[in-house]
């Protein structure tokens, strides 16, 4: 039997397979469709100080093998989701990872402080990096000073394992991710959805309402691909890799690039089992290939 | 409570007016209510990505509690193409019954209003109401006469009868279905109806239950909004109420009282 636990500070996974923040809402959604013993772990959807309601529609369009979406960070709020969210979170059988994010530094502290002290989340993700909101977020993902600051704050604030989302719109992420690495971080997700933008040629208006979105799912995997091999040349905390992986063979690829875990994202939509079947996937092929433990897999690349 | 199934599909057929009949074969899934919706999607890799978002236009239980499922579609982009000109026998992956479908009208008589390719829901709904001896009307709108979407073969059971409304005035009404629907309710020789069901682009669901609410009569809307994942979780067809508040139309809809997203009350 293949040991295909992986440990992320004190956050331990029963396997390397998460689903991302954003697909795969409070998990109860998904009840029917996902046995959550055979993941590692669900993210939510990114928790703010107040609920949010979002941008008004559309808010998604479908290109090429991906998703440009402007959602607008749509959230319960931190109080309602101790409220009627957590409650079937501390009962599911896997690691439960809160997403979230605020509009300062110190607000990015007092959640962390508030999420991290509740009983049942296993560990906290702060996306400094979300691009579909006119604050909140990016801002403190494409500097390292400020990536840095909000890290420390947050860190200092809760001793939950904290991993930080990166931005993949910044020209050097090896730099990011050392100085979110320095100021603490359990672990770095890399990377959040990619800047993008669609037009309607005929009203000459861009399909979503925001204007630009974030482009998600298969299209963008080589390119979070060349970031998380980046990353890890940059860092030694563990990379969680995050952007279009929908098979078993992307989450290889993903750890063969220097990613410890993978999330499932956008694939969650295409098929609600996806997180499942990779996990299971991921199993098999290291039974078949001789790979007792996946830091075997890791990193594993032959540069040329 | 949803569930994700591999059905082949049993056959696609024209169905007038620009429209196919999507035909599942039939398979050990639970029954639908009219109005309720199903994400489907081809064998196809990661382009198309998303599976679309179809009601449920008929469904009929076959021997050994088996269910046939059939979906109404009009080609309007790649994946509406590809399952439009799919072979049978491709499997589809079929994720539903999801989100909420209608209720039977509260007393005798009940009219459906559909805009286009907005009649998808109906001919489930018809069947439906017709095992419980109501009158029920369809009014059917569209751009011109060939775009009028076939009434696939549930004419029969509309015991009201229907009217067509089309923008050039090509056939019947001369207006849009919404201008069809007030002159109707204006008209001495009708029966006020019950209920109104109202299925089409969103403008025309707020014009319709503008009409309705002056009328005083109520109104229930099926919800058109892009989906990625039909369970609430993407928050792609979140739609804002008059209230200021967020509805999810894929959980809270696709089938609502219009009252709960537009004013009942009319405009100052």
């Amino acid at each position: 039997m293949t040991d295909l636990s992986v440990q992320i500070g004190d956050l331990s996974l029963r396997n390397p397979i998460l689903t991302a923040s954003g697909t795969f809402g409070y998990a109860s959604e998904y009840e029917t469709m996902v046995d959550f013993s055979k993941i590692g772990g669900v993210i939510t959807k990114g928790i703010s100080p107040e609920p949010r309601l979002g941008n008004p529609q559309p808010r998604i369009w479908e290109t090429e093998s991906g998703l440009i979406n402007a959602i607008g960070l749509d959230n319960v709020g931190v109080k309602d989701f101790e409220l009627s969210k957590l409650d079937y979170l501390r009962e599911i059988n896997c690691a439960v990872v809160v997403n979230f994010f605020a509009e300062s530094t110190e607000g990015y502290a007092t959640l962390a402080h508030t999420l991290g002290a509740m009983v049942g989340v296993d560990a906290l993700e702060a996306n400094i990096s979300c691009p579909n909101v006119k604050s909140g977020g990016r801002e403190f993902g494409v500097d390292p000073a400020a990536a840095a600051d909000v890290t420390r704050a947050s860190r200092e604030a809760t001793n939950c394992p904290l991993i930080v989302k990166l931005s993949p719109d910044v020209s050097n992420i090896g730099e990011i991710a050392s100085a979110v690495a320095d100021a603490g971080a359990d672990a770095i997700t890399v990377a959040n959805s990619i800047p993008a933008m669609a037009i309607d040629i005929d009203s000459r208006r861009p399909r979503l309402s925001f204007g630009r979105g974030g482009l998600t799912g298969p299209a963008v995997r080589p390119i979070v691909t060349r970031l998380v091999y980046e990353s890890a040349q940059a860092t030694n905390i563990p990379i969680i890799a995050s952007g279009g992986a929908s098979s078993w063979r992307d989450v290889v690829e993903f750890m063969l690039a220097g990613a410890s875990a993978v999330q499932a994202g956008t694939v969650n939509f295409v098929n609600p089992r996806a997180s499942v079947e990779m996990a299971e996937g991921l199993e098999t092929y290291c039974r078949q290939n001789g790979i007792n433990s996946l830091e075997q897999l890791v990193g594993a690349v032959n540069m040329p | 409570m949803p569930a994700l199934s591999r059905i082949p599909l049993e056959a696609v057929e024209e169905a007038g007016g620009g429209c196919l009949r999507l035909v599942c074969a039939p398979a050990s899934i639970v029954a639908p209510i009219p109005g309720q919706f199903y994400m489907v999607r081809g064998p196809w890799e990661a382009d198309p990505l998303l599976p679309r978002p179809f009601s449920i236009a008929r469904f009929r239980t076959v021997k050994d509690e088996q269910v046939q499922l059939e979906f109404l579609l009009r080609i309007v982009g790649r994946g509406t193409r590809l399952l439009g000109t799919a072979h049978a026998g491709i499997e589809l992956d079929v994720l539903g019954p999801l989100g909420n479908g209608f209720e039977q009208p509260p007393g005798d008589s009940a009219w459906m209003v559909a805009g286009g390719i907005g009649i998808a829901p109906f001919p489930a709904l018809t069947d439906a109401i017709a095992t419980s001896k109501r009158t029920l009307s369809l009014l059917v709108g569209a751009r011109t006469e060939a775009e009028i979407p076939g009434f696939v073969d549930f004419e029969t059971n509309l015991t009201g009868g229907v009217e067509i409304a089309t923008d050039d005035g090509s056939a019947g009404f001369a207006g849009t279905v919404v201008d069809l629907l007030a002159s109707r309710l204006q008209r001495a020789t009708e029966a006020r109806p019950s209920q109104i069901y109202v299925c089409g682009p969103h403008p025309m669901l707020e014009a319709a239950a503008a009409v309705c609410a002056g009328a005083g009569i109520p109104c229930s809307v099926s919800l058109e909004a892009p989906m990625g994942c039909g369970m609430g979780t993407c928050r792609g067809c979140v739609i804002q109420t008059f209230q200021d508040t967020n509805f999810t139309v894929c959980t809270e809809g696709p089938v609502t009282d219009a009252n709960v997203i537009w004013s009942s009350k009319p405009a100052p």
